[in-house]
Order: C-alpha cells, then sequence, then structure tokens
C-alpha cells in the first residue's frame, strides 16, 4: 500500500526536465517529501470530516461512491496501536542508563550476581523506585529499573543501599536527570501523530477523553466520578493524565495514528545503464501514503520545488490544478 | 453470541467438576463456573465421588484470578484419593463454593455498564440518532434514569426487620430514600400495617425559654434548646386515647344479657377512621433520619419496606430487562434536550417515546397476572367465574 519513492521522484524529475525547469538533487527531494507526505495526511483529515458533513446533508452513496469511507481509508493505513504500562506521574522510564552517568557513586567491591527487584530510598520526596542490579566481581554490570515508583524531580539521588547487594563496600548513589523522566501517566510511543483511542482490559473498557476543565466537573461529581470501569483522560504538556490512579500498573491498548516514515531516495553506489543513478532500494524509503494520493502528492512536491527553483509558473500550474481537484471532489 | 455463558452446573451450584485419572493433582478453578473465584481455602469444599476431602488434604493457591485445588495427601479419604492426594481413577471431583457468594435470577436484570455500552454502539455514532456524545453524559444520564426509575417503575424494595427498642426510634437505613411500607409483624410472621402519625410531629428544635417566656440565648448569641416536649409527651401518650380502643377495665360482664359490655359507652363515638385501629403509629424525623414509633409498639418487630436509588452499591447498579428499552428512550430523551442546537421536534418525539416507554416499563413491572387478579376479583365479587 505504498508510493514508491524512486517513481515518484522520476515523475517529478520528468516533468521538470521535461520543461528544462531545471534539476532537483535527491537531498532536495528528501526534504520535501515528507513535508508533502504529512500535509497530504492532514488534508484526509479535513477531507473526511467534509465528507461526513456532506454525507449529513445530502445521504450516503454506497460501494465505490462511499467517500467518507474512502477517505478514512487514508487515515487508516496509518493507524497502530501499542500496550503502554500506566505508571506514575514523575516516575522512572524502565531503561536508564545509570553506569555511565556524571555523579554516581559505585561500590568498588562486590560479590558477582543479580540482585533483583532492590527497594532505593530517594532524598526527594519520588518514592517506590525499584532496581536490579547484575555485577561482576567487583563491578557493576547494568542497573535496570523494575518499578518505576512516582514522584521524583531531576537532581534528586538515589540510593541503593550497601546491604542489598552482597560483598558491597558502600552505597550506590545516583542522581535523576529530567531525561529519565516520565511526566505523564503514559511513557508515549514516539511516532504517535493523533490519539485515535485509549482502551483497557483487551479493549472492553474505553478511557473517555476530557478537557481539564471538564475533568474538575467531571470529577467532583459522584454520579461521574472516574472508575477502573469509567476511567478518563486529559492532555496537557506533560502527556496524558489518567484516572483513576488506581489503574497504575495495568496496561492500556493506544490506537493511534503515526507519523509517516520519513521517505528517502538513496542513490546506489552502483551505477546504472549507461552510467544513470539509480536507487539504493535497501537504503531508501517508500512513501506510506494510499496509492490514490500518488496524483496528490506529485502536485505537492512541484508546488515546492516551483518555490525552490523560483518558477512562478509552476506554482501557478500547480495551484489550478489543485483548485480544479477540490472542486471535482465537491461536486 | 448468547446470553447465558457459564453452565447450568455453576449456576445452580456454584460449583465445578472434574474426574480424576488417578495421577492429577492439580485442577484449575474457571470463571466459566465461578463467577467470582472463591478467595481462600476456607470459602470451598471440595467432594470426590460425593464424600467430603480433609480439607489438610489439598491446597487452595490462588494468584489473581487463578486459582487451583491441589491434592497433596489422603488422611481419612483413603477410599477415595491415592497416596499422592491424587483422586483415583474416574472419580468424579466437585469444588464447590462453602456457601455460595453468586445471587440467582440475575439474568432478569441488564447491569449498568452493559446498559451504556449497548447505548454507545446502538444510539451513538455518526449517521445515528446522537452522532457525538461523551460516555461521561451517557454515565450521568443514565444513573439519573435509575434513580428515577427506582422511584417510579422498578419493583426492587429493600426490607429491614429491627425489635423496636425503649428508645421507640430507629435510624433511617444507609440507602433510604422513602417508606413503602411500616409494618410489625405478629407473633404469627402476619405484618401490620402502622400508619404516619399526622397529629404530631418531631419538632427539629424545642427553643428554651426563661419563666417569662422569653427566648434563651447563649454567650455567642445563639438560641439555646433542649429535648423537644411534642416528642416526650407523645412517647408517653396513651394511644387507646387515640384508636378509642376499650381498655381491659372498660369491659365488664354483663349478666342480664350473658355478654360482654363496654361500661363507657360514649368514648367510640364519631370514630376518626384514621386513628381508629391499633397497630400504633410512626412518625419519620426528616431532619434527623429516624423513625419514630409509639409507645404500644415498644419490643415489636418492625419491618420496613422502603426504596433506594439503586447507586447505593456496585451490584445495585442494574436495570431490569422488562424496563431496558424505556432506560434507552430515557437517556436518548435526556441527551437529546440537553445537546444543543437539537431541533425542538426531535426532542419532543424523544419525549414521547420515552413516556410510552416508561408507561409500558410500569405496567410490566408491574407484575399483574390475569390469574392472580382473578383470584383476587373471587374474593370481592361473585360474578367472576371460571
Amino acid at each position: 500500500m505504498a508510493i514508491s519513492v524512486d517513481k515518484i521522484y522520476k515523475t517529478v524529475l520528468t516533468i521538470l526536465n521535461r520543461e528544462q525547469r531545471g534539476q532537483l538533487a535527491p537531498g532536495q527531494f528528501n526534504k520535501l517529501a515528507q513535508q508533502a507526505q504529512i500535509e497530504l495526511l492532514e488534508r484526509a483529515y479535513y477531507d473526511y470530516s467534509r465528507s461526513l458533513n456532506k454525507k449529513n446533508e445530502v445521504g450516503a452513496n454506497n460501494d465505490y461512491g462511499n467517500m467518507p469511507k474512502n477517505l478514512k481509508e487514508k487515515i487508516d493505513i496509518f493507524s497502530k496501536d501499542a500496550e503502554l504500562l500506566i505508571v506514575g506521574i514523575k516516575s522512572i522510564k524502565p531503561s536508564i542508563d545509570v553506569k555511565s552517568r556524571t555523579g554516581i557513586s559505585l561500590p568498588t567491591q562486590v560479590t558477582a550476581g543479580t540482585y533483583s527487584n532492590l527497594a532505593t530510598t530517594s532524598n526527594g520526596s519520588g518514592t517506590g523506585l525499584t532496581v536490579t542490579v547484575v555485577a561482576t566481581t567487583n563491578t557493576f554490570s547494568t542497573v535496570t529499573t523494575v518499578a518505576r515508583g512516582t514522584g521524583y524531580i531531576a537532581g534528586d539521588v538515589i540510593t541503593i543501599p550497601q546491604a542489598s547487594m552482597t560483598g558491597a563496600n558502600s552505597d550506590c548513589t545516583f542522581p535523576i536527570e529530567s531525561t529519565d523522566l516520565i511526566n505523564s501517566n503514559v511513557d508515549f510511543p514516539t511516532d504517535v501523530y493523533r490519539i485515535i483511542n485509549l482502551s483497557r482490559s483487551s479493549r472492553s473498557i474505553n478511557f473517555e477523553e476530557l478537557t481539564k476543565s471538564e475533568y474538575t466537573y467531571v470529577n467532583s461529581s459522584k454520579l461521574t466520578t472516574p472508575s477502573e470501569t469509567y476511567p478518563i483522560y486529559y492532555r496537557d504538556y506533560d502527556g496524558l493524565k489518567i484516572n483513576p490512579i488506581s489503574l497504575i500498573g495495568e496496561n492500556l491498548t493506544m490506537d493511534y495514528v503515526k507519523i509517516p516514515d520519513a521517505p528517502i531516495w538513496n542513490a546506489s553506489s552502483t551505477a546504472g545503464p549507461y552510467g544513470s543513478v539509480v536507487i539504493d532500494t535497501a537504503a531508501s524509503v517508500d512513501f506510506e501514503l494510499h496509492p490514490s494520493e500518488e496524483t496528490n502528492l506529485i502536485i505537492r512536491l512541484l508546488s515546492y520545488i516551483g518555490v525552490i527553483i523560483k518558477d512562478p509558473l509552476v506554482i501557478q500550474t500547480v495551484q489550478k490544478q489543485e483548485q480544479t481537484n477540490f472542486q471535482k471532489e465537491n461536486i | 453470541m448468547a446470553l447465558i455463558t457459564n453452565t447450568q452446573e455453576s449456576y445452580y451450584n456454584q460449583s465445578q467438576s472434574f474426574t480424576g485419572n488417578g495421577t492429577l493433582v492439580d485442577f484449575t478453578l474457571t470463571t466459566t463456573y465461578f463467577p467470582t473465584i472463591p478467595t481462600a481455602k476456607n470459602k470451598i469444599k471440595i467432594f470426590v465421588s460425593g464424600k467430603e476431602i480433609n480439607s489438610a488434604n489439598y491446597n487452595y493457591p490462588k494468584t489473581g484470578s487463578t486459582a487451583i485445588v491441589q491434592f497433596i495427601s489422603n488422611t481419612d479419604n483413603t477410599d477415595v484419593l491415592e497416596s499422592s492426594g491424587a483422586p483415583k481413577n474416574s472419580l468424579k471431583i466437585t469444588v464447590s463454593e462453602a456457601s455460595p457468594s453468586e445471587k440467582y435470577g440475575n439474568y432478569r436484570y441488564l447491569s449498568l455498564n452493559d446498559l451504556i455500552n449497548n447505548y454507545m454502539v446502538a444510539y451513538v455514532g455518526d449517521g445515528k440518532i446522537i452522532d457525538d456524545v461523551k460516555k461521561t453524559d451517557i454515565l450521568f444520564h443514565s444513573k439519573r434514569g435509575l434513580q428515577e426509575f427506582n422511584y417510579d417503575i422498578s419493583r426492587i424494595e429493600k426490607i429491614q426487620e429491627i425489635e423496636l427498642g425503649p428508645s421507640l426510634s430507629m435510624p433511617m437505613p444507609q440507602d433510604y430514600i422513602n417508606y413503602v411500607r411500616i409494618s410489625f409483624a405478629d407473633s404469627a410472621g402476619v405484618e401490620h400495617i402502622i400508619y404516619p402519625a399526622s397529629f404530631t410531629s418531631k419538632p427539629s428544635q424545642s427553643i428554651l425559654q426563661d419563666s417569662d417566656y422569653n427566648y434563651i440565648f447563649d454567650t455567642d448569641g445563639s438560641l439555646l434548646t433542649g429535648t423537644p416536649v411534642t416528642d416526650d409527651r407523645f412517647q408517653n401518650f396513651d394511644i387507646t386515647r387515640l384508636t378509642s380502643a376499650a381498655k381491659d377495665s372498660a369491659v365488664t360482664y354483663d349478666a342480664d344479657n350473658n355478654a360482654e359490655t363496654i361500661i363507657t359507652p360514649g368514648a367510640r363515638y364519631g370514630l376518626n377512621p384514621e386513628t381508629t385501629q391499633e397497630n400504633g403509629v410512626f412518625v419519620v424525623d426528616e431532619l434527623n433520619g429516624k423513625i419514630n414509633f409509639s409507645s404500644d409498639l415498644a419490643s415489636n418487630i418492625i419491618t420496613l419496606k422502603y426504596i433506594s436509588d439503586g447507586l447505593g452499591t456496585d451490584d445495585e447498579m442494574k436495570i431490569h430487562k422488562l424496563a431496558e428499552d424505556a432506560m434507552y428512550k430515557y437517556i436518548t430523551h435526556a441527551v437529546a434536550s440537553t445537546k444543543a442546537n437539537m431541533p425542538e421536534y426531535v426532542i419532543n418525539r424523544f419525549r414521547k417515546e420515552k413516556r410510552a416507554a416508561m408507561r409500558n416499563a410500569k405496567l410490566r413491572l408491574s407484575n399483574i397476572k390475569l390469574g392472580e387478579l382473578t383470584q383476587i376479583m373471587r374474593g370481592k365479587s361473585k360474578f367472576i367465574k371460571h
């Protein structure tokens, strides 16, 4: 369901060269390609919304004429889900690199072994962090997070007591850095573009999304207080805040629209026929857009390229084409 | 998918059966048989081939929702258990709850969660009656609906029974909304209705006065109050003066007429039907949440039938299936009437649908059975024959 990056690049080049308007280097193309891809994905939302409104006003067509369904397909191909652990706010990320950080103090002696689920103490207000330490004789191999705790802030110093590690000649202490912290209840996947839905308990219970102002009222009414059966979340700068907090430690399923992978056209080190430059398919990434977006993608890319090559004629032609397409869609 | 997912054995016996093979010692309990898995060893009983097994012969480790019966020995049960503890080959093992925790007849009801999920599926979405609504709103309206249905339609009456103490007072139940009937049970267990006393009340404040009848105030300017005299007087009141019941002392034997006769004629003249009964009376103290009774009811067994709002506990949050459709209609109307830009004619349509469905539900839940009605009417009229 992808659009070949090579095909698009070559088509764009063909159009440009036919008009003798100049060349487009792969580096330039790669920069514009992702921008065009995201723009078309975002436009699909608006088109979908418009088609729904139109359907409500004038009725729906079935089968091939079902535009909302067709447009939804364009977005669906980017939808993903992820199982995420609900954690306490300001908890510690699961795999933090403690051993090599500045400020860590390790015992110089320790008996080899794996010391699982060690309780730690903090000089701040954070609590509940437990770690597993793997050591060879007198050397620490890894320190990994087991229970992530809650309430930590950057600068807190964590202490793993000497007594919990056999043969240790001192405590192990290390500072918390801001990059260690999860400031919300969920450690977001890095490729989230838009959240579709959160659910738990094998997708049998949905989380309700509220605005921050609604949250206060919902929380204060006994009829609507969030519960494990009717959990809610709201979004803020830090990410997602979930209620009730009794869900900490459980998993949720996040359905989301992902950010499209950036398309890349990479040249192969081996020349093609007659010394031509050919694509290195292994090192290149195709567009993830729906195949029906191919024409729109070329038009969008050309409009950007028109700016780069400073040719108003290209921009005008493309704009005219876009306008024609828009009118067709709204008949 | 069919609505019944557990087995009949699970429903009627709340037990799970296995068959031994002479070597197997571990048997896992499942939620198919136990909607609520027993929490501890003392909550279960095990029978092998109908014989109860000594509890020392098995363990019951439970982790989360997984519980396993582990046979470990055969002390006192050598006839049905091998030396390893494994039930002998082909014998039936039955694990049952020591005291069944599930109530029967739950099929009649739909849980609030199911109701809301059904509603969201069928009524909310693009191209449906309600295009978009927050589940929190549906939760609110369905809970409010549950309250209204409990007041007007539902047949669930809760009953509390107490022996009335010398205080002649009974606290309102924790989930009390209003009483349906208050009665006392006689020695045969037959209930006699107790009527509310409209001729007295329970003052919430008895203001203290000085000898000149002026109000007495505290140093901070607030009124001083005491125990209401009305209440004391009513408790000490001889109820027969009100009911006009003849006292024993007023009844004598009239030898001339060979019958008992009342020697205070005229006392029962002009009877007030409201008070002419000997069942006693009660006064509801709304402010303090108590129900007070007349002194003749002391030491009697009082039964209080009352209604709640159905939201007291999670178990109560359910709707009778005969009222399910009415609840959907109720929610639809509630959502539509609180939604902006909803045409008035649409709201009116929903209101009519709601009223019709609620009336229908009330009729269904009134439990009017033709046979029962006929039987009752036979006692009142000779015209109804077979």
